[in-house]
């Protein structure tokens, strides 16, 4: 017994210490996408997502008002304002050194007054105040460039999310592609369930010759990949009418993801008790009526997790949704897509692809933590009686 | 209410005989249990009256009108399982009339029906409740509501008591028992436990072997089985039988036990057929009958000194096993009959009761 036992606790700490390894796994780029997406570009080109949430020390390229909003007081042409604008003023943000040229830019401690190369001083503030004064007037049209090392508050921005959903402007943005996803996925997920739960049942619970044969071969079928007949599904398609379209990526999405929806859904009705079937039937029930008020009820388990099984296949799906779907047009591009789009034209946009990951994966994210516990059950049902 | 008549029915599976050439007339009315031990195809049979499973050959008639064919629905037939198998996502009034619902009946006759039900079994408080809320013995109750509000005219009970506990099962017994005195309605009902058969039956069927060994009041059966079968399966502590051969000497008849020398007189021993001298029989002998020589009454006695090798006390008596040449014997005595395990004592048989088998047919002599 003390053997067993030990072996045991050894056991449940490998679980233990996989589960934790496993989550992390998960975690770490979840976390990071998230992070990133409310993030600036200058902010991630500066620092890591984990140092968000604290203060960082930027290096930052700023200009003072233009010389047309020079003051004369008392004798002397005065410029005054804050570097950074009315964030500047809330004193959130802390300079420590700056400089007026981009060879030395921490030349001057916050509080200095630094001589300019076209004459007179710049005095600046750690909060980002200045004040410019020369006894000639300031010439040209920009503002005196000043270079600042400062402290910044951790911020956050919707700014990438506004962006990349609501603007209307942007082509490349996901909000189409969003719906198109939602619009290929939902159907991609109801019609199968109806189909296979039905054809579970027959398979389940009536007698009919041949049944044995028909499972086999949906046994069968669940291991012949889909890249099998991507082309020839593809060739049915054009030559019946229906070419490439929402119509075809549902019954292609349907076709693919019948036989492990049989298959699942019928191990679980199979282990549902005889007793309560045949009870049904001395009641007087018939089978379609069984099948309505008995089967299906006490099969959500295993319908929510086929459902949840079909929704992130298809939500994630690209090559389906680019055999049979996506045309010239581009009018009916899917998220994935859309992304794979986004690799090549913004590769450097990180807070853009970020957040278009983000917005992609959210919708399988909460559809996962809503259905969880189904997932389980119905996974369990019918291999553990 | 409606009589049942099977004819020759028999059920293979394959190779395997399960049912062989079943015969049974049941009268309207009447509590019919089916006894046997498991696997002696005492299920199928009931399957295949309401028409879950389908027979091999054979007639199946209720009310004088063949049904091998017809759906279980139209069959006007019952049942309780022994699962209860009631509908887990339903509540109490929802399983009760499903029934009722599904056969189209008015909504204000189903109303009358289920308070009707609820009144007889007393479930009106659970009837909002789903089945996993309830208790073993409400379920139960369920279940009977379910197929009484159908109002059918038999009624198919399926080992409906096996998943009680001992006290719940004897007090369900009654009620079953009360509501066909009520109802009067045919009953056909399944069971492994001898005891629950005796108690329940007008008539016992027990079945072994796919074949009917007896049918017949419980009292008769327990007072004249039929075969050897019979005789060790009704009754607990079962029959006890010696194994031993037939003698005639002085103008009487004896039956002497196997091994042994003693001579037990069996002339008063109602003989179906003049038994031939020397044959090999097995003698059969009620446990009750096997007890203290004062307790034995009448002419037909026999006494013997024999060892109690064990004792079970059950309160109102008490079980003893005595060895007896190389046969076991279990003699039920008085509760306050001094006796220690290990020391000879006087033993009466009371010989009135006895049942003598052929030991090769197994049959009743």
């Amino acid at each position: 017994m003390g053997n067993i036992m030990g072996t045991k606790s050894s056991l449940t700490w490998a679980v233990h210490i996989s589960v934790v390894a496993l989550v992390l796994l998960w975690l770490f780029p979840t976390v990071g996408l998230l992070v990133s997406s409310f993030r600036t570009s200058d902010q991630i080109a500066t620092s890591g997502w984990w140092k968000a949430a604290f203060p960082s020390v930027q290096n930052l390229t700023l200009r003072t008002a233009a010389p047309d909003t020079q003051a004369r007081q008392d004798g002397i042409y005065v410029i005054e304002g804050n570097l950074f604008g009315e964030a500047g003023e809330t004193g959130e943000v802390e300079i420590s050194v700056f400089g007026v040229s981009s060879r030395e830019i921490d030349a001057f401690n916050a509080g200095d007054t630094a001589g300019l190369r076209k004459g007179g001083t710049i005095t600046v503030q750690a909060n980002g105040d200045y004040r410019m004064q020369n006894a000639e007037e300031f010439t040209g049209k920009r503002g005196q460039r000043v270079f600042v090392t400062a402290k910044a508050p951790p911020k956050f921005t919707l700014d990438n999310y506004r962006n990349v959903l609501l603007d209307p402007e942007n082509s490349e943005g996901m909000a189409k592609a969003f719906f198109n996803t939602l619009t290929v996925t939902i159907p991609a997920t109801i019609i199968p369930i109806l189909v296979a739960a039905f054809a579970a049942y027959a398979l389940a619970w009536m007698d009919f010759p041949g049944r044995a044969l028909l499972i086999a071969a949906i046994v069968g079928l669940l291991v012949v990949p889909l890249q099998l007949a991507l082309i020839p599904l593809l060739k049915v398609h054009n030559e019946i009418g229906i070419g490439k379209g929402y119509l075809g990526v549902w019954l292609a999405h349907t076709g693919f993801g019948l036989p492990l929806a049989i298959y699942l859904l019928r191990n679980y009705m199979v282990g549902l008790p005889r007793d309560i079937i045949e009870n049904a039937k001395v009641d007087g029930a018939t089978d379609f009526q069984i099948f309505m008020k008995i089967i299906l009820p006490l099969s959500f388990p295993a319908l929510a997790s086929f459902a949840i099984f079909q929704f992130l296949w298809t939500w994630n799906d690209l090559l389906v949704a680019l055999v049979f779907l996506i045309d010239a047009t581009g009018e009916t591009t899917v998220m994935t897509k859309q992304i794979v789009e986004l690799l090549g034209t913004r590769g450097g946009n990180w807070e853009i692809l970020a957040t278009s990951a983000f917005v992609s994966i959210s919708v399988p994210l909460a559809v996962f933590f809503m259905m969880q516990k189904y997932l389980v059950r119905g996974l369990l049902a019918g291999s553990v009686k | 209410m409606a009589s049942l008549e099977i004819r020759a029915l028999t059920k293979k599976f394959g190779d395997v005989t399960v049912l062989d050439h079943i015969g049974l007339v049941i009268q309207d009315g009447e509590f019919l249990v089916l006894v046997g031990p498991s696997g002696c195809g005492k299920s199928t049979l009931l399957n295949i009256i309401a028409g879950l499973e389908s027979e091999t050959c054979g007639e199946i008639l209720i009310d004088g009108r063949a049904v091998n064919d017809v759906h279980p629905k139209d069959r006007d037939i019952a049942m309780v399982f022994q699962s209860y198998a009631l509908y887990p996502n339903m509540t109490v009034r929802k399983n009760i009339t499903f029934g009722l619902k599904v056969r189209n009946t008015p909504g204000p006759k189903i109303e009358e029906m289920l308070a009707a039900v609820s009144d007889l079994l007393k479930i009106g408080s659970l009837l909002d409740r789903k089945p996993a809320q309830l208790s073993g013995g409400q379920r139960q109750r369920v279940a009977m509501g379910r197929a009484l509000v159908r109002d059918p005219s038999i009624f198919l009970f399926d080992e409906p008591l096996s998943n009680l506990d001992a006290k719940l099962r004897v007090e369900m017994r009654t009620e079953i028992k009360k509501l066909h005195h009520r109802l009067g309605t045919t009953i056909v009902y399944v069971t492994h436990d001898q005891t629950e058969a005796m108690n329940l039956a007008t008539r016992i069927a027990v079945l072994h072997q796919g074949r009917i060994q007896q049918l017949g009041a419980p009292q008769h059966l327990y007072d004249h089985p039929d075969n050897l079968f019979v005789a060790g399966f009704i009754g607990s502590p079962a029959m006890n039988l010696l194994p031993g051969s037939l003698s005639s000497s002085d103008g009487g008849l004896y039956f002497r036990p196997g091994d042994g020398e003693d001579l037990i007189r069996v002339d008063h021993y109602p003989f179906r057929e003049a038994p031939a001298d020397g044959a090999p029989v097995v003698f059969g002998i009620r446990p009750e009958c096997v007890t203290l020589p004062r307790e034995v009454e009448g002419q037909a006695r026999f006494e013997v000194e024999l060892v109690a090798e064990a004792v079970e006390t059950n309160g109102f008596d008490k079980h003893v096993a005595f060895a007896y040449g190389a046969s076991e014997l279990i003699g039920r005595l008085p509760a306050k009959a001094g006796l220690v395990a290990g020391q000879p004592m006087r033993v009466g048989f009371d010989l009135s009761g006895i049942s003598i088998f052929d030991r090769r047919s197994e049959r009743r002599l």
